[in-house]
């Protein structure tokens, strides 16, 4: 059983890995430890067999040849980089061109939610001009004094107006924001 | 070593890069193929697979490793999805009913058996070898003991291939003493 602390520089030793100083200590220690000298000799030992049992096994004379053959019949690695790259390139181009469409489709959608609203609201207005006699009947006895009936039922559906359109303004460029 | 390998794929030569590549590491590219496959015919054929692989990766090279790095990354890794495959299929085949008890009669198996006192010799011994061992071991041989060969092949620190290297050599000299041992051993 060789000195823990040892083990390691004896190995590194062995390989002539150790700096002066500390081969001078291991030699040192090893004159006065049989264990230690033990187990040098062992992995002395154990090494020149390793050394005589590990041969690297060669290589086929043809291996480049066959190598060779099997690259011919491939395409070209630079034609198939360029493959590559063009690939990337129509997919990005597709990718592109997909968002571009939905972003128009969508302008589309919030244009006619504006016309949908202002043709609505404008259905209400005329409506409401054509029956203002008759609604102002409805109208409390103090409120029939007004100077003119007709301003105000304009006042009240361009109020109106206004309303929708900010409405309609705000939810068009929510949408879109959305897309873009 | 390698500028000019990287001139030539600066200037899209890949050919020239290649035909260079395979002369300066087609037989490091082998040894390591055998040292984490064990068969020379497989690591022969793995060493094919393996500049294939580069040949059609070659124009992705961008330098940012060295060419030698970049290669032995391809390699190791190209042996290691094959020796997952193998795993792969080995459990399967070994978990077919009418292989059971079969692997008990083999002989080989039972001379294996680390109580048994068969003759062994040194390749037996490193066969029991965690794989990591036996690898850093084998690669240190056919490296004529280039430590930074070794740390370079296998991408581990220079560290840790001395330290692997040692507690191989320990278990190797433990196997070694609790058997009848080849001559050289005794």
């Amino acid at each position: 059983m060789a000195c823990p602390e040892f083990e390691m520089s004896v190995a590194a030793w062995l390989e002539g890995q150790l700096p002066a100083g500390e081969r001078e200590a291991v030699e040192r220690h090893l004159i006065g430890c049989v264990e230690c000298r033990a187990f040098a000799e062992a992995f002395r030992h154990l090494d020149a067999e390793l050394v005589r049992a590990v041969k690297a096994p060669k290589l086929s004379a043809d291996f480049a040849a066959r190598l060779r053959q099997r690259i011919d019949a491939e395409p070209p690695a630079v034609v198939a980089a360029r493959r590559a790259e063009l690939k990337r390139r129509l997919q990005a181009e597709y990718e592109a061109g997909l968002a571009r469409m939905q972003r128009r489709f969508h302008s589309f959608g919030a244009v006619l939610d504006v016309l949908a609203s202002g043709c609505l609201l404008a259905g209400a207005a005329t409506a409401a001009v054509v029956n203002a006699p008759r609604l102002l009947q409805f109208l409390p006895a103090n409120l029939r004094g007004l100077p003119d009936p007709t301003l105000v039922v304009s006042a009240v559906v361009g109020a109106v107006f206004l309303l929708a359109g900010g409405i309609a303004a705000w939810r068009t460029r929510g949408r879109v924001g959305s897309w873009v | 070593m390698e500028d000019d390998i990287r001139e030539r794929l600066a200037a899209q030569q890949y050919r020239e890069a290649f035909e260079l590549l395979v002369e300066r590491f087609k037989d490091k590219v082998f040894r390591l193929a055998f040292s984490m496959l064990r068969d020379p015919a497989a690591a022969e054929d793995m060493a094919q697979d393996i500049f294939l692989k580069v040949w059609k990766a070659l124009p992705g090279y961008h330098g940012a490793a060295s060419v030698s790095t970049w290669l032995y990354t391809i390699a190791r890794n190209t042996c290691l999805t094959e020796l997952k495959r193998r795993a792969a299929r080995l459990t399967v085949s070994l978990q077919a009913p009418e292989l059971e008890g079969a692997v008990d009669a083999i002989p080989a198996m039972q001379t294996s058996d680390p109580e048994s006192g068969a003759g062994m010799d040194t390749h037996a011994m490193l066969d029991r070898l965690p794989d990591k061992y036996r690898r850093v071991v084998t690669l240190f041989y056919l490296e004529q003991k280039s430590y930074e060969e070794v740390s370079a092949m296998l991408g581990l620190p220079l560290g840790t291939v001395k330290t692997f290297l040692f507690r191989a050599k320990k278990e190797l000299l433990r196997i070694a003493s609790r058997r009848p041992m080849t001559a050289a051993l005794a």
